[in-house]
């Protein structure tokens, strides 16, 4: 297979191979036009990127990686990018004072939104860090009678690489499965809390298959147990009803951008009765609590309260049409390829996200003949590399379908026009690279593909 | 004291928000808006109570104050390339 | 209307570019908004002069055939929009908001709230000088 693999790939790399020799004439170029027209450069650049051209904006559906900001969103975040522009933590003047007021309200719009209390609401720059105070800050904070880490292994890389850290400070990490559907086993679960088990973190909504993973019983195995239960709740949160009392749920990480707001802002819920104590991972003001140090960026959080107050409003509204559309391409694509398999399971699954594997075909050569749809394979944070993505692996998703997996993102936003696109778009690409590929046609002819001996070199 | 709006006055909005949502640049903008406020309308239809009807027109008055100045915003940015969706519908 | 939206970008980039005679005629005309509209309407009016009664009635009849909640068997010149085709008041805004897009107009609140047939938009449509 892996010989397959890099035969089909020689013209990807080739075509990368021949990028350097244009860039550096595009750097200069854009270099000399950034400072009177920086927005026009940027479109040059967005035209031929990658050595790709691109005749127009791709249909945008990415949406785990990153939303677009809703425009009452940014409606609430001007004016204090403009005459509002106060330190919340200046006590002295009204332009603090109206900074402060606005942070405030905004926390309550978040707390709002998973049923928690202002008080335990902690801005930071977004997820990632909300995971490494959770997760090393519990850790360290408890870290005379508590030693032992229980998480799973399709979480995201933060929490994953947190654990790695403990670990070579002399802390224990059980690392689950999961099963092929990428659901957790509760009863394993609850096997794997020991007596000095400190924090059990286990992921609302995976980021690259969309699976949502038991919260309730979790958090009521954790609350019995007495440990308590972190989430990352970044692609859950305004997708999915959150109630941090009714799930039992201590510590949480929240993003932003996920949820059409800003880039660079997200909190941590920190449970306040019982009430669960973790370690600064960084010095300094004391803001926040002392939890994160450095001045609330007020524009940022007020943004945050708004797409938490419109996603508390909207969210029946964006899950309902979230489905049908995912329903739609779902049909659009399986009416006219085979072989189409859905990774992760169907009925406990966000329907913003389709993860789909397409048998035969190389997922980069998809994606690269899929210049017209905005997509991915696997997650952003590991999709430069050629590897398999690790969640598909933990799945037990076969290394050759690992590597022809598509992520479609459906949003607030998406069209039918662009699902649609979309459908047809991927449809074209799919069987013209299967009628490219002696894999496809051997299968078709009835060869099982696992009995072929592959030449070793 | 609490005053439903009249018929006419509820079209009116209606209206102004669809003419508002077509003058967004951002091609998925202006559909959602726009598919936002029909949605919405039709929904809204079966309120009875006169305090939520009032709340929602008040809502649909704040968010429409909203959409037409961030029409503005969009088209001061609005980039030179347009969403392929655009682009094969001229 | 679609030649005079082509011919403006051309004509505002001359006038920044060279003060040439031409030019200084088009400037003197932009500083008034409604002379340079005048001024660029001139040359269309010419050729087609007002849209026919019947183009409009084609046009209309393929607006409201378009529309998501009209059966398009129903549609007729003569058609009331709730009565024979069934639409609401919603539905008639968008109905009505589809026309303006069609022929490049704006209608006022006043106006529209009135057309509820297609005997009145074809009249509204055929006896309005700008219907493109």
């Amino acid at each position: 297979m892996a010989l397959s693999r890099r035969l089909l790939l020689l013209p990807l790399l080739l075509r990368r191979g021949s990028t350097p020799s244009v860039s550096p004439a595009r750097a200069l170029s854009t270099a000399a036009v950034t400072a009177d027209a920086p927005a026009a450069a940027a479109e040059e650049e967005a035209m031929t990127i990658k050595g790709v051209r691109i005749s127009g904006r791709p249909l945008y559906m990415d949406m785990q990686a990153t939303t677009p900001v809703d425009p009452r969103v940014l409606d609430a975040m001007l004016p204090f990018y403009l005459s509002r522009y106060g330190n919340p933590h200046s006590r002295t003047h009204l332009y603090g004072w109206e900074s402060d007021a606005a942070v405030e309200e905004a926390r309550a719009r978040v707390a709002s939104l998973v049923g928690a209390d202002p008080r335990e609401i902690f801005f930071t720059s977004g997820a990632t860090e909300c995971n490494n105070i959770a997760v090393k800050g519990v850790m360290r904070f408890y870290r005379d009678r508590r030693r032992h880490v229980v998480t799973t292994q399709t979480e995201h890389k933060c929490v994953l690489d947190s654990c790695r850290y403990l670990q070579q400070e002399g802390f224990e990490v059980t690392y689950l499965p999961v099963r092929p559907d990428g659901l957790v086993d509760v009863a394993q679960l609850a096997d794997a809390i020991r007596p000095d088990t400190g924090l059990v973190s286990v992921m609302a909504v995976n980021n690259e298959i969309g699976v949502v993973q038991p919260l309730e019983e979790i958090g009521r195995i954790c609350r019995e147990k007495g440990v308590p239960f972190h989430t990352d709740a970044a692609q859950a949160l305004g997708k999915i009803p959150i109630d941090v009392n009714q799930m039992g749920i201590g510590l949480m990480s929240l993003s932003a951008h996920k949820i059409y707001g800003p880039k660079g802002v997200g909190a941590l819920y920190l449970r306040r009765r019982p009430r669960i104590r973790v370690e600064p991972q960084m010095s300094g003001g004391g803001q926040e609590r002392g939890i994160r140090s450095g001045t609330v960026p007020t524009p940022l959080v007020v943004g945050f309260g708004a797409a938490c107050e419109i996603a508390a409003k909207e969210m029946d509204y964006d899950h309902r049409r979230a489905s049908v559309l995912q329903q739609r391409l779902l049909d659009g694509i399986r009416g006219q390829v085979d072989d189409v398999v859905i990774n992760g399971s169907m009925e406990h699954r966000y329907p913003g996200n389709l993860n789909l594997s397409f048998a035969y075909v190389e997922g980069e050569s998809l994606l690269m003949g899929l210049k017209e749809v905005a997509v991915s394979s696997g997650s952003a944070c590991t999709s430069a590399s050629l590897e398999p993505s690790y969640v598909l692996r933990a799945l037990g998703v076969e290394e050759d379908m690992a590597h022809t997996s598509i992520r479609f993102g459906i949003g607030r936003f998406t069209t039918e026009e662009e699902v649609d696109r979309a459908i047809e778009l991927t449809v074209h690409q799919v069987k013209k690279l299967r009628d490219m590929s002696p894999l496809y046609e051997m299968a078709k002819a009835g060869i099982d593909l696992k009995s072929i001996q592959w030449a070793q070199h | 004291m609490v005053v439903a709006p009249t018929r006419a006055e509820a079209l009116s909005l209606f209206r102004s928000l669809l003419r508002t949502a077509r003058q967004f640049s951002d091609y998925n903008i202006r559909e959602y808006t726009r598919r936002r406020a029909a949605d919405a309308f039709r929904e809204n239809r079966a309120l009875g109570d006169v305090a939520a009807v009032a709340a929602a027109f008040a809502d649909g008055k704040k968010l429409l104050e909203v959409a037409k100045r961030q029409v503005v915003v969009y088209s001061l940015y609005a980039p030179k390339a347009k969403s392929i969706m655009e682009m094969k519908l001229q | 209307m679609a030649a005079a939206a082509a011919l403006r970008p051309a004509i505002l980039r001359r006038i920044r570019l060279s003060p040439s005679p031409a030019a200084a005629a088009g400037a003197a005309a932009a500083s008034q908004p409604n002379a340079l509209a005048r001024w660029l309407a001139r040359p269309m009016s010419s050729h087609d002069a007002h849209l026919t009664r019947d183009e409009v009635v084609d046009r209309l009849l393929d607006v409201l055939k378009c529309h998501p909640k009209v059966d398009p068997s129903k549609v007729s010149p003569e058609a009331h929009f709730e009565k024979d085709l069934g639409l609401d008041s919603l539905d008639t805004v968008e109905v009505v908001m589809a026309i303006e897009e069609e022929f490049k107009l704006e209608i006022p609140d006043q106006e529209a709230d009135k057309i509820d047939s297609l005997p009145l938009a074809i009249e509204y449509v055929a006896n309005h000088p700008m219907a493109a």
